[in-house]
């Protein structure tokens, strides 16, 4: 039996009732920001003051009130985060930040301002191009205009707060990238719930709590050098959008899958911004999150989605890759049949699955990741 | 007033125009001609400035659509891997291109691509796949989407964007950029868009010369033909007949009594259907936000910055705005065209287009006393299509406009 | 000297199946009957009928091997295993030189690729909507007050089949009623059925890449009108397993005697 490690029981409690630190904080008289895409730069809430807070909608249950304004052919994620929001859970946000996303989170953002008219609500419509010179320069502008908001709102944000915000939030990733690298170096050393659940924490928490915990984290990982808890075969690797709910890590591996890696929007992803110098912070902070473009929904010219998740999948070692896509999601759909065929051409078997996110692992999703992990025993020969 | 449809003679015209298109397109490639395949909200103006013919997928699948082609093209797609849930318009240009055929033989291959977002994020995957199949340049123009205000430095972002692709576009075709030739579209441009705009407000009148159905089908050209003088030749014979028919009080529904809106895309393969549907409730649709989204101003006033003018007007047609927006236009039609009420087409292929229509819905009914009815369909997919319950539902908004005039 | 028998349970949506066979795959007995609400029921009343028509007793099963839905509750199984991997292995038993399965069962199709050794390469499911499913065909069935053994058989009666744009269950249910009152015969109707059927299941097999031979199983493939749509729009026949219903369980059955022989080596 591996040693047990109080940092990762801490995590998992943090995710089983995702929202219950905001809500605390809130009532303890911080202000907390709620965001949806990756792409929102936390950093400049966390200047203004804010507990910026990923909002990913419920783990179960009916969307009945956001039935009225969402037609059946919206996503899970969105529906739910909206159904909170009209059922009075979502009373200790004090600002909603809308991304700019797609479609679909670009039309909720106005369909929220006039169905939930009591939330503050602040809109950055971040460009969709990756990686320009101009993307680049409207964004800083775009990030300069949500400022000039945030200083009505919740008064004066100084360049200053702006920078130290960013050291904090550059320092957790770092800490982040080290955790991933120590998991690669380490396969097994934890399993895809334990990893879900750290990675999850981090955006429900304050960013610099979460810092404190995951050094302790890597601390105990360092001192249990033979700690494995995922063994075996088959090997994969779990790449997709939002995916918040840990059954669904769980029933992977309760299928007999050992999860090397991912590459999620609820995942590594969320970690990709590299650190950009400039002296103007806004500037600073457009570069940054301009940078990764591992995201459907964005365009950056000459970046291959297929080659990038490719060489994900092949450095980690899997030998399958589970791709879970929340229904109804069109960029990451427009994607998939390309991004079979780049893993069928370097004979690593995937396996798609479109999720209810929001939705507790299905049947058919046992049923599927059960064969799926049959068919690459198979190949084993086991 | 005759009671029997009195069919609009222009029709005859566009046919063959909408054939010569696509057969010039094909003449072009062949003899060495540079083609692009363009969304219908891009800048078109530069191409057709620089000699590249442009081709318009969502157009062709219209196309298939209307002709009841949509399914096929569509399952082709499906089976390489693109989901259900996708845009129907993309599953079918798509499927034409796997199935290597379409109503108009197949398009003729691109040497360039352009995608500009805005009238939706689906056009930057979909362009996207084009890329990888054809392994041409792409020309993409993000357009930040406007919730509120127009701001400058998205005008400028746009701007910098259509500067940039100005290279891409002498390297096809090997000839410089000529801003000269530029002026000279637009101002065709401009002129076709004011005569479109001028057929459709005769639409005001009772009754209505024609209507969104007969509008549908001769948006084709402004879509797909702006910037050239056979469009602009095109429309001013559509105006002229459009006026005759005002003047001799022709309507294109006979017995007019009720004057509709809607909202959205049409449902391409329902078109015959619907319109008959509502001529025997006595029902006019006069004005649609799909036809008014081509009757943009580009008028010559605006013109000292040409690059920047399109800019702005690129980034500001209908779907690239907030709801606010939208309400405000929707509203602004209601009293103009003295609409008894709206029907938004909630279209399963557009989540841009339709996400929101249901809180407009409620905004007409509460706020402006607008009767509104959101119909459940989707563009050229006929699979999301439930005919009887469409019709149910028409025959009973029917039945409650019926009540408020009685 | 006793026989030994392995057992393939294959525990539906609909019916519960049992299959038995001996150390040398030859198949010793079989059962089915409805699932209803007690599967842990059903499923020992499937094995217990099996077991007496193989004329053999309880203490003869060597091995049991759960699959379909209910997979896990089976009692006194030795593994539980997935109906995809089930099937595969039942269909290659049936017809050597099977590379393609399509299941039809109660409330999902699958679509299975298999590889020349028989092992699967690749699969697809249907999504959680019951169009292309024998769920789809027993409302309609109803909606046309036609007993679902009569289904086929009138079906393939129709001169043409008549024209289902929609293969959404409630969508479709409307839609024959309306054709009904248009005055379409049920015959053409139910044959328009049973090619939207199987067209919706084929755009399931053309995203795994269909190959040949192809074994069609599950309960609807007892309905030849799907198979022969099935059949005209894959330009080639299939094979149709005498009893489609038990495949699952025979590869159950199959793979517990692997099992079973390996463990003995």
């Amino acid at each position: 039996m591996p040693g047990t490690i109080p940092q990762l029981a801490f995590f998992e409690t943090v995710c089983v009732d995702p929202y219950a630190t905001a809500r605390k904080a809130a009532e303890e008289g911080s202000k907390v920001a709620a965001y949806m895409c990756t792409y929102t730069p936390e950093e400049l809430f966390h200047a203004a003051g804010y507990f910026p807070m990923r909002l990913f909608g419920r783990n179960s249950g009916a969307t009945n009130q956001a039935d009225a304004h969402l037609p059946a052919y919206a996503c899970g994620f969105l529906r739910s985060a909206l159904d909170m929001a009209l059922a009075g859970e979502l009373g200790f946000v004090d600002l909603m930040v809308f991304g700019h996303t797609c479609d679909s989170m670009q039309n909720l953002a106005d369909i929220w301002k006039h169905a939930v008219p009591n939330m503050k609500q602040l809109v950055i419509t971040t460009p969709v191009v990756v990686g320009t010179e101009a993307s680049i320069a409207y964004f800083r502008e775009e990030l300069a205009r949500a400022r000039a908001r945030l200083d009505e709102i919740a008064g004066p944000v100084s360049d200053d707060a702006i920078v130290s915000s960013i050291v904090l939030y550059d320092g957790h990733r770092a800490l982040m990238q080290r955790l991933y690298a120590l998991r690669a170096a380490r396969p097994g050393c934890l399993s895809g719930r334990e990893m879900m659940a750290i990675v999850l924490a981090s955006m429900l928490m304050p960013r610099e709590e979460h810092a404190l915990h995951l050094e302790a984290l890597l601390g105990a990982l360092d001192q249990d050098a033979d700690r494995v808890v995922a063994a075996g075969k088959p090997k994969v690797i779990v790449i997709g959008n939002v995916v918040q709910n840990l059954d669904y890590a769980a029933v992977i591996e309760a299928a007999g899958c050992v999860v090397l890696d991912e590459d999620l929007c609820s995942g590594r992803r969320a970690f990709a911004m590299a650190p950009a110098e400039s002296e103007d912070p806004l500037e600073q902070l457009a570069r940054m999150y301009l940078t990764p473009a591992a995201c459907p929904s964005k365009h950056q010219p000459g970046f291959d989605i297929g080659g990038a998740l490719l060489e994900r999948a092949q450095s980690s070692g899997a030998e399958g890759v589970v791709i879970l896509l929340t229904k109804f999601c069109e960029p990451w759909c427009f994607d998939y049949p390309y991004l079979k065929e780049v893993f069928d051409k370097a004979g690593i078997p995937s396996l798609l699955i479109e999720i209810e996110s929001n939705q507790p692992p299905s049947e058919q999703f046992r049923n599927r990741i059960h064969a799926f992990a049959e068919m690459l025993g198979a190949a084993h020969g086991g | 007033m005759s009671s029997e449809r009195i069919p609009i003679q222009t029709a005859e015209k566009l046919q063959t125009l909408m054939f010569q298109h696509y057969m010039g397109a094909k003449m072009a490639e062949k003899s060495g001609g540079k083609i692009a395949w363009v969304t219908s909200g891009a800048p078109v103006e530069l191409l057709h400035a620089s000699g590249i013919t442009p081709i318009y997928p969502e157009n062709h699948a219209a196309l298939c659509g209307a002709q009841k082609l949509g399914v096929p093209y569509c399952t082709a797609a499906e089976e390489k891997g693109y989901s259900r849930e996708l845009c129907s318009y993309a599953r079918t240009d798509l499927g034409c291109i796997f199935k290597g055929d379409s109503p108009v033989g197949g398009l003729p291959k691109p040497n360039l691509l352009v995608c500009c977002n805005n009238i939706c994020g689906t056009v930057t995957k979909w362009y996207q796949v084009l890329q990888r199949h054809f392994d041409v340049p792409l020309i993409y123009i993000d357009t930040p989407f406007q919730h509120d205000e127009v701001t400058d430095y998205a005008i400028d972002y746009v701007l910098a964007q259509m500067e940039d692709a100005l290279p891409v576009i002498e390297a096809v075709t090997g000839n410089p950029f000529d801003l000269n030739r530029l002026d000279r579209t637009v101002e065709l441009s401009a002129q076709a868009t004011d005569l479109w705009r001028e057929a459709l407000d005769l639409c005001v009148h009772r009754p209505s010369p024609m209507t969104s159905f007969d509008a549908f089908v001769h948006i084709a050209p402004i879509v797909t033909m702006r910037g050239t003088p056979e469009c602009v030749e095109y429309y001013r014979a559509f105006l002229e007949e459009m006026r005759q028919r005002v003047a001799d009080n022709v309507a294109a529904t006979p017995g007019e009594e009720f004057r509709l809106g809607w909202d959205n895309i049409p449902i391409w393969f329902k078109l015959g259907g619907l319109s008959k549907r509502l001529a025997q409730h006595k029902a006019c649709l006069v004005v649609a936000t799909y036809t008014d989204a081509w009757a943009v101003d580009l008028s010559a006033a605006d013109r000292t910055d040409i690059l920047r003018q399109l800019s702005k007007v690129y980034t500001t047609v209908y779907i690239n705005c907030g709801m606010k927006r939208r309400l405000q236009i929707i509203t602004d039609m209601a009293e103009k065209y003295a609409l008894d009420g709206v029907i938004l087409h909630s279209n399963r292929s557009c989540k841009a287009y339709s996400f929101g229509q249901y809180d407009i819905a409620q905004i007409l009914q509460d706020r402006y006393d607008i009767p509104a009815l959101v119909l459940e369909g989707d563009m050229n997919d006929s699979r999301s299509y439930s005919e009887e319950q469409a019709n149910n539902r028409i025959d009973a908004f029917m039945e409650t406009l019926s009540a408020r005039k009685h | 000297m006793i026989t030994m028998l392995h057992a393939g349970i294959d525990v539906g949506s609909a019916n519960t199946k049992a299959v038995l066979v001996d150390d040398e795959a030859v198949l010793k007995g079989r059962a089915i009957m409805p699932s209803g609400v007690g599967l842990v029921a059903s499923a020992r009343q499937a094995l217990a009928d099996a077991i007496k028509e193989a004329g053999s007793t309880p203490e003869n099963v060597a091995t049991i091997i759960g699959t379909g839905y209910g997979r896990e509750i089976v009692p006194n199984k030795t593994k539980a295993i997935t109906e995809i991997t089930c099937h595969a292995r039942g269909a290659v038993a049936l017809f050597a030189d099977t590379r393609f399965v399509i299941d039809i069962g109660g409330q999902d199709s699958k679509a299975i690729a298999l590889g020349p050794n028989g092992a699967v390469t690749g699969f697809e499911m249907n999504d959680k909507c019951a169009a292309g499913t024998g769920r789809f065909l027993e409302v309609m069935a109803r909606a046309l007050e036609v007993g679902l053994d009569r289904m086929a058989e009138a079906a393939l009666s129709a001169k043409r089949p008549a024209t289902i744009s929609s293969t959404c269950t409630v969508f479709a249910e409307s839609e024959v009623v309306s054709l009904l009152a248009q005055g379409e015969e049920p015959a053409a109707i139910l044959a328009g059925l049973c090619q939207a059927v199987a067209e919706r299941v084929h755009g399931l097999a053309a995203r795994v890449g269909v190959r040949r031979e192809v074994t069609m199983t599950g309960g609807v493939a007892r309905n030849a009108a799907v198979v022969r749509a099935m059949e005209r729009i894959l330009g080639f026949d299939v094979n149709v397993p005498e009893d489609p219903l038990i495949v699952g369980a025979l590869g159950a059955a199959l793979i517990a005697r692997d099992m079973r022989l390996r463990g003995n080596q």
